[in-house]
C-alpha cells in the first residue's frame, strides 16, 4: 500500500438521467469502494442538485448519507428572491446544522445570474460563514469565476470538473485569484498537474474523482504517478482538503 | 483496506508497472487548439518511465491537423532519438490523393514505419469514401495495422461506417480508436463478428463500468490500451484499467500482450 491518503472533493450520489453503465449508488457501498483505494473521506453532492431543485437534492442527500461516517454533504444552493429557497442566513444555519462545509451552484441549469444583484447576498453569507463555494465549469465560465473570486476575496472557490483543454484560461484565473482552487477529476491534461504545481503550487489542487459515475482509479493514478514530489502528492491527495475544511467555521 | 492484485498496489504507490506496458494510441508534438505541457518526446518519456510504459505508438499532431509530411518526420525523429520507445504511425490524409501513397511509401521505406493512422473526422472524409481505398490497399500489402478515430454519431467514422469498412477490407487489421466514444455498446456488437477489429480504450470520460462492460461482452484478446497522450493524462488512462474490476491477467493482456501480438505481426520490434 502506498503512502497517499485521499480525500475526495467530488463524489456525486444519485441516478443520473442518462447513465452510461451500471455503477453503485448506495453511499455505504461507494464508501467501501473508495476505501479500497485509500480514499478515506469525501464531499458528496446529489445528482438532483443539478437535475432537479436544490431543496429536493439536499433532502435526498441528507437521507442518503444517514449513517455514513466518512462523507460530508455539499448542499446545492440558489438565490432566495423567488421564495423557493431559504434566505442566505437560514441556508447557512441549516448547512451548519447538517454538517455541510461546502455549497454548490448550478446557475446555468437553474437559470440565475451569478452577478451581485442576484447572487451577491448568498455569496456574502457563504463568505462570512467560511463555507466553501463549489461550481462545475460547465455551469460557470472562468470569467465569471474570476468576478466572483474578486468580489469575495475571503470566499474559497473550488472550480469543479475543469476540462483538459482549459489551461490557457485557467492559468490567468489562478494568477489573479488566490482564493480559487480546482478539483482534479476531469483535469486530464498531460502533465497538467505537474505544471500547475510548478507555476502556482500544489495548494491549488484538490483530489476529486467524480465517483461513482467515473472510475475513481483514474483520478488516483493521476496523482500517484504525477511528476511531482511526494509531499506535493500528499497535499493534493488529502492535506489541502483537510486544511481547507478545517477553516469552515462551525 | 484490501487490494485485488499487485498492479493496483503498484499504481496506488506510484510505482511503474512491472511488465512492459504498450500504449497503442499516442500522439506527439505541440497543438494549436489547446495547451499541453511538454508534448515532446522527452516530456512523454518522463511519464512513460514513471508508469512503466515501454513503448508508445505515436502519430504527430502536425501530421493529423496540418501537413502530414512535416508531422510524420517529427514522429520519425522521436523514434530515432529514443530507439525502442516510440513506434510511429504514418498519418495518411486522403485529401491529398496525389501525395498520400507516396507519403506512406516514404514513411515505410525511408523511415521504417510499420503502421498507419487515419482521422476521418479531422480530414472530413468518410471511412467508406473511395479516397481511402488506396490507403487500405497499401495497408493490406504491407501488413500494416490501421488506427482510425471512431466516434459516436460522426458521419465520417461512426461505428456502423467503421464496421462496413472493416468488412470491406478484411485483410487489414483495424484498431478502433476510442471504441466509438459513447457508442461502446454498438462497437461491441459490431466488432463481435469482425476478426480484424481491435477495440482501443482511450477516453477523456472515464466511466465506471466501461472496462468491465467491454471485457464482459467482447474477447479480451481484441481489446488494446491507448492513452491519447500527450493530449490527455497517460496515468489517468492507465488507472482506469489498473483499477477496473477485472482479473490481473485481463489487465496484462489489455495493457501489453495484445498490442505486442499486433505489433510483432506488423514487424515493429517490441519484445522485452
Amino acid at each position: 500500500m502506498g503512502g497517499f491518503e485521499f480525500f475526495d472533493f467530488n463524489i456525486c450520489l444519485g441516478m443520473p438521467r442518462i447513465p452510461m453503465y451500471h455503477f453503485e449508488q448506495d453511499a455505504s457501498v461507494v464508501e467501501a469502494q473508495l476505501a479500497r483505494l485509500n480514499i478515506t473521506g469525501g464531499l458528496v453532492r446529489h445528482t438532483l442538485g443539478e437535475e432537479s431543485h436544490p431543496s429536493q437534492a439536499n433532502r435526498h442527500l441528507t437521507r442518503a448519507l444517514d449513517g455514513v461516517e466518512r462523507f460530508r454533504p455539499v448542499w446545492a444552493v440558489m438565490p432566495h428572491w423567488t421564495g423557493e429557497f431559504p434566505a442566505p442566513a437560514r441556508v447557512v444555519a441549516e448547512m451548519k446544522s447538517a454538517g455541510a462545509p461546502a455549497a454548490v451552484i448550478y446557475p446555468e441549469t437553474h437559470g440565475f445570474s451569478i452577478s451581485s444583484f442576484a447572487t451577491g447576498a448568498l455569496l456574502e453569507a457563504l463568505e462570512e460563514a467560511g463555507i466553501v463555494l463549489m461550481a462545475p465549469q460547465s455551469q460557470v465560465s472562468l470569467e465569471a469565476i474570476t468576478k466572483i473570486a474578486r468580489a469575495h476575496p475571503a470566499l474559497h472557490v473550488v472550480l469543479m470538473e475543469v476540462g483538459y483543454r482549459k489551461a490557457r484560461d485557467l492559468y490567468p484565473l489562478f494568477e489573479q485569484c488566490a482564493n480559487v482552487r480546482i478539483e482534479t477529476s476531469t483535469y486530464m491534461l498531460h502533465n497538467g498537474i505537474e505544471e500547475i504545481c510548478h507555476f502556482f503550487g500544489a495548494e491549488r489542487l484538490l483530489f476529486g474523482s467524480r465517483c461513482p459515475l467515473y472510475n475513481p482509479g483514474a483520478a488516483v493514478a493521476g496523482v500517484t504517478y504525477a511528476g511531482i514530489g511526494d509531499e506535493e502528492k500528499r497535499l493534493i491527495a488529502g492535506k489541502n482538503a483537510v486544511g481547507l475544511l478545517e477553516g469552515v467555521r462551525r | 483496506m484490501t487490494l485485488d492484485g499487485p498492479l493496483e498496489s503498484s499504481a496506488l504507490a506510484g510505482k511503474p508497472m512491472e511488465f512492459g506496458v504498450i500504449d497503442i494510441h499516442a500522439h506527439i508534438g505541440a497543438l494549436g487548439i489547446f495547451h499541453a505541457p511538454r508534448p515532446d518526446a522527452a516530456g512523454m518519456l518522463d511519464v512513460m518511465e514513471r508508469t512503466g510504459v515501454k513503448l508508445a505508438c505515436i502519430s504527430a499532431n502536425d501530421a493529423i491537423l496540418a501537413d502530414m509530411a512535416i508531422g510524420n518526420d517529427l514522429a520519425a525523429a522521436a523514434m530515432r532519438k529514443y530507439p525502442g520507445r516510440f513506434a510511429p504511425y504514418a498519418v495518411a490524409n486522403p485529401n491529398h490523393p496525389a501525395r498520400v501513397i507516396g507519403e506512406l511509401k516514404r514513411c515505410f521505406d525511408e523511415h521504417g514505419f510499420r503502421m498507419i493512422k487515419i482521422h476521418p473526422s479531422v480530414h472530413c472524409t468518410r471511412l467508406t469514401d473511395p479516397a481511402y481505398d488506396a490507403v487500405f490497399d497499401f495497408a493490406a500489402r504491407r501488413g500494416a495495422p490501421v488506427l482510425t478515430h471512431t466516434w459516436q454519431g460522426d458521419e465520417h467514422c461512426g461505428i456502423d461506417i467503421a464496421a462496413e469498412t472493416a468488412q470491406r477490407h478484411a485483410g487489414v487489421s483495424f484498431l478502433w480508436g476510442h471504441s466509438g466514444g459513447g457508442e461502446v455498446r454498438r462497437a461491441l456488437e459490431a466488432a463481435a463478428g469482425l476478426a480484424n477489429v481491435y477495440l482501443e480504450l482511450a477516453a477523456s470520460q472515464v466511466w465506471s463500468g466501461r472496462i468491465e462492460t467491454m471485457t464482459g461482452n467482447f474477447p479480451v484478446e481484441r481489446i488494446v490500451w491507448g492513452s491519447d497522450f500527450p493530449f490527455i493524462s497517460l496515468p489517468q488512462q492507465l488507472g482506469q484499467v489498473v483499477f477496473a474490476r477485472i482479473s490481473d491477467e485481463a489487465k496484462r493482456m489489455i495493457l501489453s500482450d495484445n498490442a505486442q501480438r499486433i505489433l510483432t505481426a506488423a514487424g515493429v520490434p517490441c519484445s522485452d
